[in-house]
């Protein structure tokens, strides 16, 4: 029984500990200075005319998933009667049935969506996409269909019958670029001799993210985690210059 | 998406243009992606990198793709206004990084007197609501996204049925 207790105490101890250890990563004057921040480049980013669009969908994307607040009501709204008249967005589209859960009730968006994803991607590996085949771009732009597609599969998988061919191509280039990052300790991209390929792997793992794939979905990403820690500030102008030249 | 010049993309040019989305924005991709895959906010790396960015900013509010380099003017002109997806990448990593830190964005904003952020995030519908508000709003205009996404059917029996074949 005093054992019991004891451990019970310990516990809530840690508990604590770990509790005041998450307080104070930020200081008070830290998070008042991110606000003001935040607030300027938010009051910036309405002053701009140039495109309202696209200023709209940015901040869309910027609040995700949106809040159910009149602001982000209102800009739905405004994106939807425009979107149509600005030809396909499909990755508008596809932010807002995800972000307001709507895919449920319109699987049939996702399922073109999807069909959509797997002819770029059938285009950009026959074609070479130009002349890119070979050079990091192309690798990039590879990267982000497979991706896409591999997310649209996942999505419409549990709500249509996907043509077996389409779900399982899609696993299957997933599959071999898990593997080429494995092979390139965490890296989706081969090293490039122009420089560029950490900064494309921090783009990566957070596109990942964005698509509903973290370390819990895909433990692979493990590798990629720690590829983007260890390489921090070893390539110049990837997240950060290194202080001294600053 | 990305382009390139001429759709020459081995060009130096287009070497430039991608490698050139800089520092501040592949900082703010990391911070995003970092803290999402279970990297703790208080992390020296991610402190450093949030740091990064708050000096960044430039005096009108805005940031830049590239620290403290002047973004060329034409390049606006190929698919994107880059100091827009700079900025929004930039909100976004203070936006989750503190949540990381369990800091409550409305009730801080509230205390500043951030009115444009309070408007933004915060809640006037609950859930019933929105999900009604969403879907009535997608409605009208879904009909005429199908329509626009039929002419990749034609092309995608055609892909289906050459894949059927060569297996």
């Amino acid at each position: 029984m005093k054992h019991l207790v004891i451990s019970g105490m310990l516990m809530i101890i840690l508990s604590c500990l770990i509790c005041l250890s998450q307080i104070t990563i930020i200081t008070p004057s830290k998070s008042m200075k991110i606000i003001d921040s935040m607030s300027k480049g938010v009051d910036w980013l309405e002053s701009q005319t140039l495109d309202r669009f696209e200023i709209a969908v940015n901040i869309l994307h910027f609040l995700s998933p949106p809040p159910a607040s009149k602001k982000a009501i209102n800009l739905l709204d405004w994106i939807l009667k425009e979107a149509p008249r600005r030809g396909l967005m499909s990755s508008t589209l596809e932010y807002v049935l995800r972000y307001f859960d709507l895919h449920e009730s319109h699987p049939e968006l996702y399922e073109l969506m999807l069909k959509g994803t797997y002819l770029a991607l059938n285009d950009l590996y026959e074609n070479g996409f130009h002349k890119c085949h070979g050079t990091l771009l192309f690798y990039e732009i590879y990267v982000h269909y497979a991706f896409l597609g591999y997310a649209r599969a996942k999505r419409v998988e549990t709500l249509l019958n996907l043509p077996p061919l389409l779900s399982t191509k899609f696993e299957e280039i997933m599959r071999e670029r898990i593997d080429f990052m494995i092979e390139n300790e965490g890296s989706w991209y081969p090293k490039d001799e122009y420089g560029g390929y950490v900064g494309r792997n921090a783009w990566a793992l957070m596109m990942l993210s964005k698509l509903g794939f973290t370390v819990k979905e895909l433990p692979e990403l493990k590798k990629t985690v720690n590829f983007l820690l260890e390489h921090r500030d070893k390539e110049l102008g990837i997240w950060g210059k290194p202080e001294k030249t600053r | 998406m990305l382009g390139c010049e001429g759709g020459d993309c081995s060009s130096k040019v287009a070497v430039e243009i991608v490698d050139g989305l800089g520092e501040v924005m592949y900082t703010a991709a990391a911070v995003i992606g970092l803290l999402r895959n279970k990297v703790s906010p208080g992390d020296e790396k991610i402190q450093r990198s949030i740091d990064f960015l708050l000096n960044a900013q430039k005096p009108d509010g805005r940031w830049r793709p590239i620290y403290d380099a002047n973004w060329p003017e034409d390049f606006k002109s190929y698919f994107w206004d880059p100091d827009y997806i700079a900025t929004i990448l930039v909100l976004r990593a203070f936006k989750e990084y503190l949540k990381a830190c369990n800091v409550d964005l409305i009730e801080l904003a509230k205390k500043r007197g951030r009115e444009n952020l309070v408007e933004l995030f915060e809640p006037v519908y609950d859930e019933e609501q929105l999900l009604l508000i969403t879907q009535e709003k997608l409605l009208p205009v879904k009909n005429s996204l199908i329509e626009e996404y039929r002419f990749l059917e034609k092309s995608f029996e055609k892909y289906l049925k050459k894949e059927v074949e060569g297996s």
